[in-house]
Parts: C-alpha cells; sequence; structure tokens
C-alpha cells in the first residue's frame, strides 16, 4: 500500500517537475508557455490600457534639471529640458520606451549578434556583418564622434537615457518580442548608436555590383559590357539642373594617382588576372534597381503662402515596428520636430521655426573590391606594390545561443577586410552571393566619421549657412540633403564622402596589388554637386544622376532611373501656386514613365498579333486605353507591370543569368533602348532559337496573360492593389504582429513607389513661414508594442495617401491642444 | 471550494511579485494542508488557477480593446476571428492550471505518506 502510494507520489511530482521545466522553457520557436501565456508577468501585460491618459513622473539622477515630455494624440512625445544634456537624455529615455525591442534587435542585426539570442541558424548572417566590416566601422565612427565634445555629450546623454529606461524594468514589463524569444534587454552602450547609422550605410550603400560586372566583361569583353552597361544613361534628369555652372577652383584636384582599372588588364591578356576573373563561380542574382526616395522644394514665388515648401519620402523596406520614431525635441538652443532613428539621437529628416530638410539616398559608388594575393594559406601576408605587406586580424567571437561560441578571424589589408578569403565563404547564404573571393572591401563606411554632428546641426540651424555647415560632417551613407528656409533660400546637394576616383575606377573588381587602383583622397567636401535657388524655382532629387555629364568629377557610373524624377519635376513645373493639396498629390502620384515611355510600342507590336485568345485581346484593348497610371483598381497596370517583367526576362535571361557565375541585367534605360530604337538586335534571340524583337514581345505578352490566370483566376480579379499586395511585415516577421495587407497602388518606378513591401517609410510636407505648418504620416505607428493602440494607428491614413497635421509646439503647457497626457522626469 | 478560493487568493497575492511558477509550491502546501482526496486537490488546484488567470487575463484584454490578443491569435495561427481574444485567453490559461492540477495532487500524496506513518 504505502510502496504503492510513493510510486504514485513519484509520478505526479515528476510530472508536475517536467510541466514546470517543460512551461519555463522556450522549445525550438515555441516561447515558454507558462512564462509566455501567464497573465501577472507573460503577453497580457503587454495588452496596454487604450484608455490611458495617466500623467506619470519619475526619478532620474542622472539629470542636471527637470523634464517635461508632453504625449499627444498620435503617441508623439515633445520633449521640453533646460539644457542639452537633458534632452538627449530624455530623447533616450523615451525612445526606448517605447522601441526596446527594436532597437536591441536592429543593433544586434547590424553587429552580427542575432545568434546570442536566437541560435546557431543566424551564425551565417553575424559573421557576414562582422566580416563586412559591420563593427569595425561603427568602432571608427565612435572613435571620430567621441573626439568632438558635442557628439560626445550628446551620444553619452542619449545612451545614459536608454540605461534610466531599462534600470527600472522587471520582467513583466519587457517588450513582447524579448518574451517571445526569451531573452533580457541589456545595457546600451554609444556603439549601439553608432552601429544603427552604420546599418544606414549597410542598407543604402553596401549594394555591390563589382563581381557581376566582372564576370560579364569576361564572358562578353569591353565593347559589349560598354554598350550594354554604359556609363551615362540614354533618359536623365540630373538632380543639378543640366547647365548649372560648377564654380570650383581653377586647380581642380585629380586623382594623385592614375588607376590601371582591370579593363585594361584584360585587354593585355595579362593572364593571371584573366585567372582570377574566370574563377568566381557564384549563383545568380539580380540588384534591385530600386532603393529610392523623393524630395523636393519650391521657391516662395511659385506657392501659395509665398514661402518655400519642401517635401520628403524615403522609401525602404517597411516593417512594425515602424523605422522612423516621430519626436520634437525642444531646450534653450533647439526646437526641432521631425523623425528620428530608434536607438540615434537627433532628429534625422524634420524642420524647425526657420528651415526644413529632407534626404534621399545617392547611389554613388563608394564600395570597392580589391584582389588580394596572399603569400600562403596563413594569411599572414599579402602583395601590395610588389611587395608582401603584413595583413592585420581581428578576431570575431559570435556567441551563439545554447552552444559554444565562434572564434572567425578575418584579415585586413591596407584596403581593409578581406569579406571572405579561401574556403571561408559558405555555399547557401544568399546575401554573400556578390561577394568575390580572396578580395578585400574599401568601403567609406569603414572610415572615421561623425554623422551625428550635422544632425545636430541641422536641427539648430537658422538659414543657408548653417545647411551648407551641417553638411561638411555627413560621409555616409551619401544623401541628397534637400532644404528650404523661411528667408525664401531652397537648395539641394548631393552629401557625403566621395572617394576622388579616375573615370570608371571600381566600375569591376580592382587589383589590390597595384597602387594605382588605389582610391586615397576625396572630392573636396565644397565641391559635392549642389545647387541653391535655381532658376526654375524648385529644386528635387529620387536618386537619379546628381549631375550631367559636365561635373568634373566621377561620382559613379550608375544611379537610379530617371523616371520618378522626372515626373515629380515636370509636376512641379506646372505648379505655380504650390500648396499642400498639390504636394499631397505629387507624393501620391501613381504615374509611369516607363509606361508612357514604351506602352505605345508594345500595344502597337501586339496588335499586328493575328493570334490572340480572348483574354489577351481584353487585357490588350484594355491596355490601348490605359491612363498609364498604377492605381489600386487598374488592371492595364497589372498586366503591363507582369508583361514588362517578363519581357525584360525573356530579353536577358538566356545571356545575363547563368547558375555557374554570377551577372546581372541591364538597366532599365538600356533595355527601354534597346526594345524602342534597336529591333534588330541580336539581344532578343535567345540561345537555342532565332527571335525577333516583336516575337518576344508577343510571347512575353502571352505568358504575362497566362501568369496572371494562374494566380488571380478571372480577369475581374487581376486588380492591380491585390496583385502587389502591399504590406508591412513585422521586423522579425512573427505571425499576427505584421499588417493585413494594404490596398494602394504605385510602383517601383512611380514617384509613389510603393511596392510588396518597400515603399515610402515616412512622409513629410513642410509649409515654411512666420511659423512652420508640417504634415507627416508613417506606415505604422509610435509605439513598437503590439499591444499599443499607437502601433499601427496611421496604416490606415498613410494607405489613404493623407497627412497628419503635426504638432509643433511651442511651450510645455499640459493644457494645450491635442496633448493627452504628459511625463515628468525629476532630477 | 475552501481550497479552491484559497489558492485563488494566495495565488493572486503572491504572482504579483513572483515568477508564474510560484503556483507550485502554493498548490502543493495548500492541497497538502486542506484537501481531502487526490481528485479533489487536482480539481480545485486546476480550477483556481484557470479561473485566476482567465479571469485575469480577460480583464486585461478588455482594458486593450483585445488589441494584442488578436495578434497573439493569429501568432497562435487561429483563423482570423471577432471571439479569437477568448480563445487565447482559454488556451492562455491551461499551462498554468494543469501544472497547479499536478502540483496540487502531489501535496495531497505527500500528506497521504507522512499522515500514515
Amino acid at each position: 500500500m504505502q510502496g504503492t502510494r510513493l510510486v504514485k507520489l513519484v509520478v505526479f511530482i515528476a510530472i508536475t517537475g517536467g510541466l514546470a521545466f517543460l512551461f519555463n522553457s522556450k522549445i525550438g520557436d515555441i516561447p515558454p508557455l507558462g512564462k509566455f501565456l501567464n497573465p501577472f508577468t507573460g503577453f497580457w501585460q503587454n495588452a496596454e490600457d487604450v484608455e490611458d491618459i495617466t500623467n506619470q513622473s519619475f526619478i532620474k539622477s542622472g539629470l542636471q534639471d527637470s523634464v517635461r515630455i508632453l504625449i499627444d494624440e498620435q503617441g508623439v512625445p515633445h520633449i521640453f529640458a533646460e539644457n542639452e544634456h537633458d534632452l538627449y537624455f530624455a530623447q533616450g529615455y523615451i525612445t526606448a520606451k517605447d522601441r526596446l525591442w527594436q532597437m536591441d534587435f536592429q543593433t544586434r542585426y547590424a553587429a552580427g549578434r542575432l545568434s546570442e539570442v536566437v541560435g546557431k541558424k543566424a551564425l551565417e548572417l553575424d559573421r557576414y556583418q562582422r566580416r563586412m566590416g559591420m563593427v569595425y566601422g561603427a568602432e571608427a565612427m565612435l572613435k571620430e564622434s567621441l573626439k568632438d565634445p558635442q557628439s560626445k555629450l550628446i551620444i553619452e546623454a542619449y545612451s545614459e537615457g536608454i540605461n534610466a529606461y531599462i534600470e527600472d524594468l522587471s520582467p513583466r514589463d519587457y517588450p513582447i518580442e524579448f518574451k517571445i524569444l526569451n531573452y533580457k534587454p541589456e545595457e546600451w552602450t554609444p556603439l549601439n548608436s553608432a552601429l544603427l547609422l552604420k546599418l544606414m550605410s549597410a542598407t543604402l550603400a553596401r549594394g555591390t555590383n563589382e563581381l557581376a560586372m566582372n564576370n560579364i566583361l569576361a564572358k562578353y569583353g569591353e565593347e559589349v559590357t560598354n554598350d550594354l552597361f554604359p556609363n551615362y544613361p540614354f533618359n536623365e534628369d540630373p538632380i543639378v539642373p543640366i547647365g548649372t555652372p560648377w564654380n570650383f577652383n581653377k586647380d581642380t584636384p585629380k586623382p594623385l594617382i592614375s588607376p590601371s582599372p582591370l579593363v585594361s588588364s584584360i585587354k593585355n591578356k595579362d593572364k593571371d588576372k584573366q585567372d582570377f576573373l574566370l574563377s568566381s563561380r557564384l549563383l545568380t542574382a539580380s540588384k534591385e534597381e530600386n532603393i529610392g526616395s523623393n524630395n523636393w522644394a519650391i521657391a516662395g514665388n511659385r506657392s501659395s503662402t509665398g514661402f518655400p515648401i519642401l517635401a520628403n519620402d524615403p522609401h525602404l523596406d517597411l516593417t512594425l515596428p515602424s523605422i522612423w520614431y516621430q519626436i520634437q525635441l525642444h531646450s534653450p538652443t533647439v526646437n526641432v520636430y521631425g523623425v528620428s532613428i530608434p536607438g540615434a539621437p537627433n532628429v534625422i529628416i524634420g524642420f524647425n521655426e526657420n528651415i526644413a530638410w529632407g534626404v534621399t539616398n545617392v547611389g554613388s559608388d563608394v564600395l570597392d573590391w580589391y584582389k588580394i594575393q596572399f603569400k600562403d594559406d596563413t594569411h599572414q601576408e599579402y602583395l601590395y606594390n610588389d611587395k608582401w605587406e603584413k595583413t592585420s586580424q581581428r578576431v570575431e567571437e559570435i556567441k551563439i545561443r545554447g552552444e559554444k561560441s565562434v572564434l572567425d578571424t578575418v584579415y585586413y589589408t591596407l584596403q581593409g577586410p578581406v569579406s571572405y578569403a579561401k574556403n571561408q565563404k559558405p555555399a547557401d547564404f544568399g546575401m554573400a552571393n556578390n561577394i568575390p573571393v580572396d578580395y578585400a572591401l574599401k568601403w567609406v563606411a569603414h572610415l572615421p566619421s561623425n554623422e551625428l554632428r550635422t544632425f545636430y546641426e541641422l536641427n539648430k540651424a537658422k538659414d543657408y549657412e548653417g545647411y551648407r555647415k551641417a553638411l561638411v560632417y555627413f560621409s555616409a551613407p551619401a544623401q541628397n540633403f534637400v532644404f528650404a528656409d523661411r528667408q525664401g533660400d531652397i537648395s539641394i546637394t548631393s552629401n557625403g564622402l566621395f572617394p576622388l576616383k579616375e573615370k570608371r575606377q571600381g566600375k569591376f573588381l580592382l587589383d589590390g596589388n597595384d597602387t594605382t587602383d588605389l582610391w586615397v583622397n576625396r572630392i573636396p567636401a565644397e565641391e559635392n554637386p549642389t545647387v541653391k535657388n535655381p532658376e526654375r524655382g524648385y529644386v528635387s532629387s529620387a536618386n537619379q544622376w546628381p549631375v550631367d555629364q559636365s561635373y568634373p568629377y566621377y561620382l559613379g557610373w550608375e544611379f537610379g532611373s530617371y523616371e520618378r524624377a522626372h515626373r515629380i519635376n515636370t509636376q512641379l513645373e506646372t505648379m505655380h501656386a504650390a500648396d499642400l493639396k498639390s504636394f499631397e498629390a505629387l507624393q501620391t502620384d501613381n504615374y509611369s514613365i516607363l509606361a508612357e515611355n514604351v506602352l505605345d510600342t508594345l500595344v502597337h507590336i501586339l496588335q499586328t498579333d493575328k493570334g490572340l485568345n480572348d483574354t489577351e485581346s481584353k487585357a490588350l484593348a484594355l491596355l490601348a486605353k490605359w491612363d498609364r497610371f498604377y492605381e489600386a483598381n487598374s488592371i492595364a497596370a497589372s498586366v503591363f507591370d507582369t508583361w514588362y517583367n517578363t519581357l525584360n526576362r525573356m530579353i536577358w535571361i538566356d545571356d545575363f543569368a547563368s547558375d555557374e557565375e554570377l551577372m546581372r541585367y541591364p538597366s532599365r534605360d538600356r533595355t527601354v533602348h534597346l526594345l524602342l530604337y534597336e529591333p534588330t538586335s541580336p539581344w532578343f534571340s535567345n540561345d537555342s532559337t532565332k527571335l525577333t524583337r516583336d516575337e518576344v514581345v508577343s510571347a512575353s505578352f502571352k505568358d504575362a496573360i497566362k501568369q496572371l490566370g494562374k494566380s488571380y483566376g478571372e480577369f475581374g480579379n487581376w486588380e492591380w492593389g491585390s496583385v502587389k499586395k502591399t504590406h508591412v511585415p513585422h521586423l522579425a516577421d512573427i505571425g499576427g504582429f505584421g499588417s493585413k495587407v494594404l490596398k494602394v497602388g504605385g510602383s517601383k518606378h512611380t514617384v509613389n513607389a510603393m511596392s510588396e513591401s518597400n515603399g515610402p517609410s515616412w512622409r513629410m510636407i513642410v509649409l515654411l513661414g512666420e511659423k512652420p505648418k508640417a504634415f507627416g504620416v508613417i506606415p505604422g505607428g509610435q509605439s513598437g508594442n503590439p499591444g499599443s493602440k499607437f502601433y499601427d494607428n496611421q496604416i490606415a491614413t498613410w494607405e489613404k495617401g493623407e497627412l497628419n497635421e503635426l504638432l509643433f509646439l511651442e511651450n510645455s503647457d499640459l493644457n494645450q491642444q491635442g496633448i493627452i497626457k504628459q511625463i515628468e522626469l525629476k532630477k | 471550494m475552501f481550497l479552491f478560493l484559497l489558492i485563488i487568493v494566495i495565488a493572486f497575492i503572491s504572482q504579483l511579485i513572483f515568477p508564474w511558477w510560484i503556483i507550485i509550491p502554493i498548490a502543493i502546501i495548500c492541497c497538502g494542508l486542506k484537501a481531502n482526496s487526490a481528485a479533489s486537490a487536482f480539481l480545485s488546484s486546476f480550477m483556481a488557477i484557470f479561473i485566476l488567470w482567465l479571469m485575469m487575463s480577460m480583464f486585461l484584454s478588455f482594458q486593450n480593446d483585445h488589441i494584442l490578443s488578436n495578434r497573439v491569435g493569429e501568432m497562435l495561427g487561429l483563423k482570423l476571428a471577432s471571439y479569437n481574444w477568448i480563445l487565447v485567453a482559454l488556451i492562455s490559461s491551461l499551462p498554468g492550471a494543469i501544472t497547479a492540477g499536478f502540483a496540487g495532487t502531489s501535496g495531497f500524496l505527500l500528506r497521504k505518506i507522512f499522515s500514515n506513518n
């Protein structure tokens, strides 16, 4: 009897213990269920009270004075501090309160530290980030920034503020993703802020085509390469208007050295070099042509207010929590409103009482690869200028959750890190596809820089002089800074550290032994492309070429295509009393310049094809009378888009894609030219069959109709909004935490640049004046908490293409229109 | 019923301070002192924690307009529906309830062993 009882007891205790253990452990991707589901400390604690308007007050020993933070109806904080230290402290504090997990996760992503929290599956990604020198670059930036007392004060105060928030957290308060992934927030360091700025460079200026270009050059030779990958496009509408004089120093500096890119080496049949050109065996990947953004400003004599109006919408891969965090910073020395990067101090895009500014990316060539010849497999020495030089080594320790750390040694030459030496490159890791083996990476984002100072100065700038002064500090990622002030000046500058290069230097892979291949100097900052108050009365950019071919320096050979820029300029040209409405309409403009360029020709070709079936004829009839707007309910847009993409693929896939080596397609600009003006080009044929342009156009059309039918069924279901499926996913792709599919128009090449989950991450319009009036919207919300009503409350407004008026406060009075509560930080 | 209420009250207060597994010692001790049978030990503990967690979850969900519970429902793979938050609350209450049930029974069995000696 006693024995059975004992057995029973042991069994029940064992089950209890087993359940306790099971429900307290993360198994695979399933969070620890007891920890996660219990309503006292689990996810239910993240279910915020939607009616919450309770004022809060905290004592924070790090402050020099008290700070008042007003929260408005959109959840936007307005910080009122008595000094700069407290201002940035409070910015760190309040940003962490809303976005702590996002800050933590993005920092880990940038630093190659994701394996610490998600385990081994992130190992190759972590290795990649470190081997690309992300931490190396962030350290260089931090070191340089800390030399500047102003930047030091800001970045340190900001970190203190974040940590002041973290130290008060108990497990029940952790953001929900920490609970799902089962880890804890860690102390914030200034290096994290630097890493997030490096992440901007990684997103916007780490694209690399050199390997693909080299493979193409090796396969087709110089003539074909130059023909299909020209150094200036057929269609362009540059940022600095054509004909603007360059008032530069008479003795414009030249590159100190005259490099001989590998192009010439090939001509010389240099055996060694040719071998390594041909030895890169890689899978195909084509680079996106459409990383982009828009900004513009119009002069007072063309606006309805008599003052300039400025607009900006940076396009990025959209995520929830939102990429940007809206904030107003107010202290005796600054009063600025705009969006910030969660994890970095200051406002990045915004306005103050006097000025407004915005940015778009400059696709200049700031990243190059140098072939390194190691003496032996120890990688201790490499050849430079025909002499053996010593490499330096950086040992990266990658900690892995639940496993032993991995030590990864990266070799650095005077050019930079050798991202993957022989036998180091993983075979099945997509991001590394375009990285050549045994090459050193020279990238502007590795150089010491102090971008923080640019934003600090812009936040306080009063006029054009202040704007120009601020830009000098900015290295990477190079941006087109558009500017307007209430005195009436408008300007745009393609700004950043541009290497001083010989023409086409770095279009292909470079030789690490050759001293003349190495670039060492920069284009003088004051001679970066810029224009102030141009005669046409407006400035704009949409990632296109900054300049025409009269600019004396080399910036790169390929920029974003001109379509969005051309549409923007065409529309601005017609505006003589621009106002909020006309700017709003332009930001959400879905007109396709691509269709304007090619549709008539394509339709005309199709109309001679007598073999169309019913659906095909119906689709063609629709296209023939299409107004060329990518509206959400347009079926013609779906047909055209699918058709053009299929056509593009059919033309190039047999020649510029291969399982064996990385290649890429010619640009859209070049393809359009081929379609319109080179109907007999041999490129329309494929290897086995001789095809004419018209045959390819017909075949691609029929194929496109088949694809649409297969994926979306009946003709009536092919509305562009349903085909494109724009949505905003969660940053870690957690189910249920992203948005639903949104019904929006636009395409990659329209001003309203919207694809599946890439698009306007912030739309802003600022009407300058005695007092600025500004409008904006983010595709998400202020809070990073999926359990907050502020997580995605702006999406519906964004989807409709509308903007919210931004509350630009002059004083910290709690009882003013639009304020729902306050948070006080007392010293 | 007394046992059930006792566990609810003690579990509520201690969970404001301690992690979720504090319900294990609570169920063991309460049932060790007050349970009459293994079945009542299991049921009282199970129901106490189930009801406590369910009530607490529902309270939090209501003041949140069910924003989060609907998202978590989607995360758990539930088809979109307006009553998802209730399902999520029910599911949420199970791990604690089951654990408490076994813990309570263990407590009862433990007393049996000592009381017979």
